[in-house]
């Protein structure tokens, strides 16, 4: 967590970025009737691009996805459509958080097989 | 005993398999709803051994093949040993849902950290006890569900196939052999095709990781390749099938998507969303109750919470940054399960939307609950399993220098999760996920059954009298219908298809196939109208005996009448005889909630049929009848038409009348009925043909003379092609017949003012006929024909040929399938037509077969079988090569071993 912190705590504008997409999605959360896919793709999208813009670990998506899980057995007391949408948003978050990881993983990869490479030569 | 100590969980795997045990109550079987297969799921191999499914109705081309091996072939092998049903029930849900995935799934996580050291044991213990004991598993326990057993093996396998540094074959073969004991679960094609795109999404996935490129296809091939060959055997039969029905199957499937939008995301996370789960209906149509009586505890805490924290767990393991590369597979695939298995539902709906509307076998994902559920089923415990190993290896490594906080909360962590993963699963320790007679307060409702011994006895008779011939069942049965045994069973199908040797006829399923007509006909005669005599039916659908089974409950809305009246109904029919009963049984009537003793009958009543000479199953007749209408028209074709055994009948909506068939018609019946022509006030035309020139006979249905329908007190009058024909004011007959005289073949008017909009579309009856008198004697000259029947694909069929022609007529479905061969050679290729509506027809040419009046031998075929014997012959010498040749490299590989330590 103390990581996460640490790559958030240099970044206002990330911070201030991320925080306005979170507002956005907790505000769709509890005052959109119908879900809409639209917004789902543009806020998704504005997070996976601010997350990598400012090179941040999907970890941190992964972590919104699971606040959002664990909202759901809270929300399905009183409103299950409240837990539906949580549901979505934390399915979006943890594909996004996912797909970053990946792509980190996959560069790292590369980029330690061309510095074998330039070992070896 | 040392390899034992290192793993451990072997131990609580085998124990907690043992749950099942718990269930079981003194020699009962578990079974029922939708698994009444396992009344006796040996009972039926060999009947779906064959390529024609000739067990049920009029049979139908075999779509569920795979189901012989290895679950039927199993149940029949074991039941040949002298097991009873309840005790291989025992052993199979030990083996195949508890034990073995649980070991595999143990094996496949340790393979991801270390298989010979410690690391890894927690993960593997974790995802094998959720793999096992979650809530999809306990919504269905008798699913039958090899590929999910052995997933975990097939993974492992595909993964050191795919790492090898070098390409072998070994694993390839390996592969494949499993991948032949999953095929039964081949009959559900939605149910195994998420869990192949796994294997697919891996390889994938190895590629986009850049890794092996060459090895890895030349891999993913190999394998492709002998995973068809093992499996050719029943692959073969269903690519044939879907070719040829797939339209058909899928635009019902699609037609029946009831269930596509009933999963929501939030559920789908912890492993929820199954329609009926929270549903309730109305039991007997009087008590309201839930489908699943334990399913409100999953609402309330804590399983609330818990049930969330498993994919708390799973994705959390994201944030462990040891194995990642590894956890992210697992992770893409928990997410596209998590995403098809929601369906249309939102986010981003419309992708599952478009696959369902443009692409037609998509129809059969027509419930992603309970077909996509399997891939995220999969990755969830494994990613679980990561996060279980990942947090006592935080814990120990944060209090390295405590050793006491080292020791407890690396395990309290690991307890902590193995409590939640079994309080998700509870229902499962109390047996209470097995419907009992508690769930809807109601014993007929259970699950657990006791066969009584009269079906049994049943059983016995049919062996030893005649167990080829068709029965019918009386009364009608339906999905879910129930029989009043001695701890009830309600059943999706009738019980007779698992307990009697011989094919039956029931009364059709809610989808309803065209040759499935003929027998609603039959039966809905049989009930609304007692007095029919229902021989034609018999004859038509080549039924020999009729099974009475006393202790099917009544229910008024399906038409299932009492046993009583059920039996007067039988007992009055001229040509039927009461030949056998079994049992005693003690029926019970309902009325006004109470049940009263009315009286001791048998169990079960075997009826044969009178019949002289016919044998209906396959027959031959001189010439044919010729009806302008649809099959429905039987219902009144037998009203006023006598029936003359041995008839055949061409529906011209059925078939393009061809030459053969045009030669020499013995009755022209034409329907006039949902076709006419204009409408004027109160005033119909219909334009019809007349093939052939004959005396022909006007019959008015005596309904449309009734005086309630002339409110008006018009003056009735019917005119044919500017003809005038009188028309009585009422009638009291059934028909009332006009002769017409002698008309020529071709195009006629006929108008009238008779209220013909009575008679609905949806009606089996007709306003008017025509009937052409009869010509000739349909029943045979100077011929005679017998046969054998040697498998349900093949007949042999002596016929003694006459010079003039004929046709052959085998009652079965109709398929292009059946052939006629004569030696080695294929006859009356073009004169095979749909007969009688629903059956196999021939046009046998004059001396087709040869010259002289003798006995000739001739072979009815269903032709794809031959296919499915060379298809079978190529899986099984697959299998003893891949055995082989495995064998051989592992016993290489272990010479080998030897040279290198010894030298």
């Amino acid at each position: 967590m103390n990581n996460y912190l640490n790559q958030i705590k240099n970044k206002p504008s990330f911070l201030w970025g991320s925080c306005f997409i979170l507002f956005l999605m907790i505000l769709d959360l509890f005052f959109f009737k119908e879900p809409s896919e639209v917004f789902f793709i543009i806020l998704i999208i504005s997070w996976f691009g601010l997350n990598k813009k400012n090179k941040i670990d999907g970890g941190l998506s992964i972590a919104a996805g699971l606040s959002f899980l664990m909202l759901c057995p809270f929300f399905m007391f009183f409103n299950e459509k409240l837990a539906e949408r949580a549901g979505i948003w934390s399915f979006l978050l943890l594909l996004s958080g996912t797909v970053s990881i990946f792509l980190d993983e996959r560069a790292k990869r590369e980029r330690s097989s061309r510095l074998s490479a330039v070992e070896k030569e | 005993m040392k390899y034992f100590k290192k793993h451990w969980p072997i131990f609580i795997i085998f124990l907690l398999g043992l749950i099942p045990l718990i269930w079981f109550k003194d020699g009962l079987i578990i079974t029922g709803g939708d698994n009444p297969i396992f009344l006796n799921p040996g009972s039926n191999f060999f009947d779906n051994y064959y390529s024609w499914f000739g067990k049920m109705d009029t049979g139908t081309p075999n779509m569920f093949k795979s189901l012989i091996f290895p679950f039927m072939f199993i149940w029949f092998v074991l039941g040949k040993i002298g097991l009873s049903v309840s005790d291989i029930q025992k052993i199979w849900l030990f083996l195949v849902t508890f034990f073995m995935p649980g070991i595999f799934m143990y094996f496949l996580v340790k393979e991801f950290y270390d298989l010979s050291g410690k690391k890894g044991i927690v993960a593997g213990f974790i995802a094998s006890l959720l793999y096992v004991f979650n809530q999809y598993v306990i919504l269905d326990i008798l699913r039958l569900r090899y590929i999910f057993t052995l997933l975990p093996l097939l993974f492992l396998v595909w993964v050191r196939g795919l790492k090898e540094e070098k390409f072998t074959i070994k694993y390839c073969m390996l592969f494949a052999l499993i991948s032949g004991l999953c095929a039964s679960d081949a009959n559900n094609f939605a149910f195994v095709a998420p869990i192949a795109s796994i294997f697919i999404l891996y390889f994938v996935f190895q590629l986009f990781e850049g890794k092996r490129f060459v090895r890895s296809t030349l891999f993913f091939l190999t394998t492709f390749t002998f995973v068809l060959l093992i499996n050719f055997w029943w692959i073969l039969s269903f690519v044939v099938n879907i070719i040829s029905s797939g339209s058909t199957i899928f635009s019902t499937l699609k037609a029946n998507a009831v269930f596509l939008n009933s999963t929501k995301i939030h559920e789908v996370f912890r492993f929820m969303g199954f329609w009926a789960f929270r549903e309730k209906f109305y039991l007997d149509q009087v008590k309201l109750v839930s489908y699943v009586p334990y399913a409100f505890r999953y609402y309330q805490l804590p399983l609330l919470l818990t049930t969330y924290l498993v994919p708390f767990f799973a994705f959390g393991s994201m944030l462990f940054v040891r194995q990642r590369r590894r956890k992210i597979f697992f992770c893409f695939v928990a997410l596209l399960g998590i995403f098809l298995t929601k369906g249309p539902n939102p986010p981003f709906g419309f992708i599952y939307l478009f696959l369902f509307n443009k692409f037609s076998f998509f129809s059969a994902f027509r419930e992603p609950f309970s077909k996509f559920m399997s891939m995220h089923l999969f990755a969830i415990p494994i990613l679980v399993g990561f996060f279980s190993e990942d947090c006592f290896d935080y814990f120990q490594e944060k209090f390295q220098k405590k050793k006491d906080l080292r020791y407890y909360f690396g395990r309290l962590v690991i307890l902590f999760i193995v409590i939640v993963i079994l309080t998700d699963g509870f229902p499962l320790f109390s047996g209470m996920n097995i419907q009992n007679e508690k769930w809807y307060g109601d014993k007929k409702a259970s699950l657990f059954v006791k066969i009584p011994d009269y079906w049994q006895e049943a059983k016995d008779w049919f062996s030893q009298n005649d167990s080829k011939s068709r029965v019918m069942l009386s009364p009608i049965t339906y999905y879910g219908y129930g029989h009043s045994w001695p701890l009830g069973i309600k059943s999706g199908e009738p019980v007779a298809r698992f307990l009697i040797p011989n094919p039956i006829v029931r009364y059709p399923p809610a989808i309803v196939a065209k040759s499935d007509l003929l027998q609603i006909i039959a039966y809905q005669r049989m009930i609304f109208d007692s007095g029919t005599d229902l021989l034609p039916y018999f004859d038509l659908l080549a039924v020999n005996y009729v099974l009475q089974q006393n202790d099917v409950f009544p229910a008024v809305n399906t038409q299932v009448v009492d046993p009583i009246t059920m039996g007067n109904i039988l007992k009055n029919q001229r040509n039927l005889k009461l030949l056998e009963s079994f049992g005693k049984f003690d029926y019970y009537q309902m009325k006004d909630q109470t049940s009263n003793f009315v009286g001791t009958i048998s169990g079960l009543d075997i009826y044969k049929i009178n019949r002289e000479g016919l044998l209906p199953l396959i027959y031959q007749s001189k010439s044919v009848a010729y009806v302008d209408a649809k099959i429905e028209a039987f219902s009144d074709i037998f009203t006023f038409l006598k029936y003359d055994p041995g008839s055949v009948f061409i529906f011209s909506k059925d078939i393009q009348p061809k030459d053969f068939l045009m030669e020499d018609y013995s009755n022209v019946l034409v329907s006039l009925k949902n076709q006419p022509l204009q409408k004027k006030q109160k005033e119909v035309a219909y334009k019809f043909e007349l093939p052939q020139a004959k005396s022909y006979q006007l019959l008015i249905n005596g309904y449309l003379l009734q005086p309630e329908f002339n409110t008006d007190k018009r003056k009735y009058y019917l005119n044919l092609s500017g003809r005038s024909i009188p028309l009585p004011d009422e009638s009291k007959n059934n028909w009332e017949q006009i002769n017409l005289g002698y008309l020529k073949s071709g195009e006629y008017l006929l108008t009238t003012n008779l209220p013909v909009e009575v008679i609905k579309e949806e009606y089996f009856t007709s306003p008017i006929w025509l009937l052409g008198e009869v010509g000739k004697n349909l029943k045979k000259e100077n011929s005679s024909l017998s046969f054998t029947k040697i498998n349900p694909t093949k007949y042999k069929v002596e016929i003694e040929d006459g010079k003039s022609s004929y046709f052959i007529v085998l009652s079965e479905s109709f398929n292009s399938g059946w052939k006629i061969y004569q030696g080695k050679e294929e006859i009356a290729k073009g004169n095979h037509f749909m007969a009688n509506g629903f059956a196999n027809g021939w046009y046998i040419g004059a001396n087709l077969l040869g010259d002289g009046i003798n006995k000739k031998e001739i072979i009815i075929e269903y032709a794809p079988q031959r296919l499915d014997d060379i298809s079978m012959t190529i899986s099984l010498a697959s299998v003893g090569i891949l055995l082989l040749s495995l064998l051989y490299i592992l016993v290489r590989g272990k010479n080998n071993k030897t040279k290198i330590n010894m030298s």
